[in-house]
C-alpha cells in the first residue's frame, strides 16, 4: 500500500498564512511529480475558494474523505482559534515575525512540544527593513525556522486565485526565491518518513 | 539573543503550557462539529389521488409552520410504515 505524507498546517493564530502556505506548499509538490490533496478545515475556506476558480493543479477537499486518497501528501489547513493540537505527527506552524503574533505561536508550540509533534515553523511576511522584524527572524531562523520574506508575489497571486507556482507567475520580482524558500520547506517535510509508517 | 520579549514570551509560554490553558481561559473555546452529509435522494413520481395529494401538501405546510420535518423526510417516514406493515425493509 502506498505511503501518504500527513502534514497539519496549523496556529491558533488568525492571519500568519496556513492556507497560503497549504496550496504553495501542495503546488510545490506538483512540481516534484508527487500528487497532493488539500483538505480544508477551515470554515472561511479559504483553500477552497482558491480550487473553486479552477487554476490550482490538485484537489483540495472540504472534509477528510472516508476512503483512503489516491495522494502522495495530505496536507491539513486547519482553522484558526484551533487551540487542539492536530492528529498528525508533523505539524507546519506559520507565523508573523511581530511580538502578539509571537505570543500566540509559542503557546501553540509549547502545546505541540508537549504532545511529542515534529514542528516546523515557517515565518512568513517578514520585513528585512524593520528591524524589531529583522531581529525576531534571526532569532527563528537560529532555532531552525523557515523564512519566506514578505513578497508582492503571494497578494499578486491570490488576486487570481493562483498559486506563486503558476505559469502565469513566472516572470514575477524574485518569484524564484519565493519558490525555493516554500520548496526547501516541502523538502524538510519530505525528507523524514516517520509519519507516513502508521497512517492506513 | 535579540528582542528582549522572546525571552519573556518564551518564558511566560513554558508556564502555561504547564497549566494547560490558554491566556484566557474564560473566553469560549471553539468546539468541532462535523455535519452530517445529507443522505442521496432520488425523485420519485407517483400518481394518487388528489385528496391524498391535498392532504400531504397541508401537512408538510404544518410541519414547515412547527418547524419540523421536510416533505422528503414526511415521505420516507410514511413508505417506513407502510414496509413495516407489509414486512418489507429498506
Amino acid at each position: 500500500m502506498k505511503l501518504i505524507k500527513l502534514v497539519s498546517i496549523w496556529n491558533p493564530k488568525g492571519g500568519q498564512g496556513k492556507s497560503t502556505l497549504a496550496i504553495n506548499l501542495a503546488a510545490s509538490s506538483v512540481e516534484l511529480g508527487l500528487k497532493p490533496l488539500v483538505i480544508c478545515q477551515d470554515p472561511q475556506g479559504t483553500s477552497l475558494l482558491y480550487y473553486k476558480s479552477g487554476k490550482l493543479p490538485f484537489e483540495v477537499v472540504d472534509s477528510i474523505p472516508t476512503n483512503r486518497p489516491e495522494a502522495d501528501i495530505v496536507i491539513f489547513d486547519h482553522q484558526a482559534s484551533d487551540w487542539e493540537v492536530p492528529a498528525n505527527n508533523l505539524i507546519i506552524m506559520p507565523l508573523k515575525p511581530a511580538r502578539d503574533q509571537y505570543a500566540t505561536y509559542i503557546d501553540a508550540y509549547r502545546r505541540a512540544e508537549l504532545s511529542g509533534k515534529r514542528i516546523i515553523t515557517v515565518v512568513t511576511d517578514g520585513q528585512e527593513q524593520r528591524a524589531s522584524e529583522k531581529e525576531t527572524m534571526t532569532y527563528l531562523k537560529n532555532q531552525g525556522a523557515y523564512v519566506i520574506a514578505a513578497s508582492g508575489v503571494f497578494s499578486r497571486a491570490a488576486s487570481e486565485y493562483m498559486t506563486i507556482f503558476d505559469p502565469k507567475m513566472n516572470k514575477a520580482y524574485k518569484i524564484k526565491e519565493r519558490r525555493m524558500e516554500i520548496n526547501k520547506i516541502l523538502a524538510n517535510i519530505l525528507i523524514d518518513n516517520e509519519e507516513t509508517k502508521n497512517n492506513d | 539573543m535579540t528582542n528582549n520579549w522572546i525571552d519573556e514570551e518564551n518564558a511566560r509560554a513554558s508556564e502555561l503550557a504547564k497549566t494547560g490553558t490558554t491566556n484566557n481561559n474564560n473566553a469560549p473555546l471553539l468546539v468541532k462539529t462535523t455535519k452530517k452529509p445529507a443522505p442521496v435522494r432520488h425523485i420519485k413520481s407517483i400518481y394518487i389521488q388528489e385528496s391524498h395529494s391535498l392532504a400531504f401538501d397541508k401537512l408538510v405546510f404544518q410541519q414547515k409552520i412547527a418547524k419540523g420535518k421536510k416533505a422528503p423526510q414526511l415521505m420516507e417516514e410514511a413508505i417506513e410504515l407502510l414496509l413495516k406493515k407489509y414486512d418489507g425493509s429498506l
